[in-house]
């Protein structure tokens, strides 16, 4: 059985993020890609991985505190 | 971008790659606490369902694959599957295409569901493919079981194309039975395979191609396109003289189940580079365990050019008139 709730409630996280910034965590957290890898799949450089994910977490963190997500 | 944030972005970094390696990790500060339980707990229900995508010991086993084997050919499937599903999301996004749509059956349904949500549309991908992954092993096990056995090498390429086709089947439940019944068949056929030992003389499995050098060299054989996995195609080709005016030597097959040398006599009457007379022509290369049998086409060229190149490739100048051999 599929624990689907957990999964709808990053998405929506997710969804909050600007597309790139998603793709990354995406990329980084459900794949397992190494932020080489991530920069490789994305076009982007190792270093703007971790600066966009770095953002993106921050701003989740920011959502979860003021509870702007709701499953 | 100050020290602080340099330190920051590691540390979220770390952070990433331990949870991508589905370590739950504990957050340093309280503050991030929720987010990096969530993300773990995301990344683990992830993982949850994606062993639950993995074949059975059982299964294996009865292919000749030991569970301990197993367990690591399931690490790099999934691996594997976790990769494939990480350019479909890329593709999605470079591209807009909705959910990733070429992820939305085969294996990666499931992950892709997980990803995108929504429900995947069943569609013929999956039967198609795996019936191609069949057929793919049941040609090689027949032409193995016609040559009186099996290498091990060649025993597991056809359990890996059986491997393969049990996941895919796996992660499609809407699959036809058929091709359940197929694959189970398809691995007691394998199983009662007998081996075959390995060795550079390996018993001659299918015949090859022939294709006839002329020009400067003697042609080289032609190898199969299963010959590939096993290097065959190196060893049947034969070897002309770079004069052209000698008849190159016949190739004796491959080092692995090689081909039947050919016999094909290819009339050269090489006009600039002399003839290379028709015993330089190819044995050609079967495949290792079973590989296709290649159709004989020996050839002479009647221009003396160069006809063939090696590992088979037909040259650019070669003007054969192939004759079969």
């Amino acid at each position: 059985v599929l624990r689907l709730e957990t999964n709808r409630y990053v998405a929506d996280l997710l969804a909050t993020l600007p597309q790139q910034q998603a793709e990354v965590l995406r990329l980084r957290i459900a794949a397992g890609l190494s932020a080489e890898e991530t920069a490789a799949v994305l076009s982007m450089s190792a270093g703007a991985v971790r600066v966009a994910q770095h953002r993106a977490l921050s701003k989740l963190r920011e959502q979860l505190r003021a509870g702007q997500v709701t499953s | 971008m100050t020290e602080h944030d340099f330190a920051a972005i590691a540390a979220t970094d770390e952070l990433l790659d331990a949870l991508a390696n589905g370590n739950r990790t504990t957050a340093t500060n309280g503050e991030s606490d929720a987010m990096t339980s969530l993300l773990a707990q995301w990344r683990h229900e992830l993982d949850d369902h994606a062993a639950s995508l993995a074949p059975f010991d059982g299964e294996l086993s009865s292919a000749g694959v030991s569970p301990a084997r197993s367990s690591q050919r399931w690490a790099r499937a999934h691996r594997r599957t976790a990769a494939a599903a990480a350019l479909a999301v890329a593709l999605a996004a470079s591209t807009g295409v909705a959910a990733a749509e070429s992820g939305r059956s085969g294996p990666l349904a499931p992950l892709n569901r997980l990803l995108f949500g929504g429900t995947a549309q069943h569609h013929d991908a999956t039967p198609s493919r795996v019936s191609a992954l069949l057929q793919q092993a049941g040609d090689r096990i027949d032409v193995a079981s016609e040559a009186g056995g099996i290498s091990a090498a060649g025993r597991n390429d056809i359990s890996a194309l059986l491997n393969r086709a049990a996941g895919l089947l796996a992660a499609d439940a809407d699959a036809p039975a058929a091709l359940a019944d197929r694959l189970a068949t398809l691995r007691t056929q394998l199983s009662a395979l007998a081996q075959l030992p390995t060795s550079p003389s390996a018993p001659v499995t299918a015949g090859g191609t022939d294709n006839a050098g002329t020009g400067d060299h003697g042609g080289h054989g032609q190898g199969s396109d299963d010959s590939a996995t096993n290097g065959a195609d190196h060893h049947g080709g034969s070897t002309g003289s770079d004069d052209a005016n000698s008849s190159g030597t016949s190739g004796d097959g491959s080092t692995d189940g090689g081909g039947i040398p050919g016999s094909t006599s290819g009339p050269t009457d090489g006009s600039s580079g002399g003839s290379g007379t028709t015993d330089g022509s190819s044995g050609g290369s079967g495949s290792t365990d079973g590989g296709s049998i290649g159709s004989g086409s020996g050839g002479g060229s009647d221009d003396g050019s160069r006809s063939v190149g090696s590992d088979g490739l037909v040259g650019a100048d070669g003007d054969s008139s192939g004759q079969t051999g």
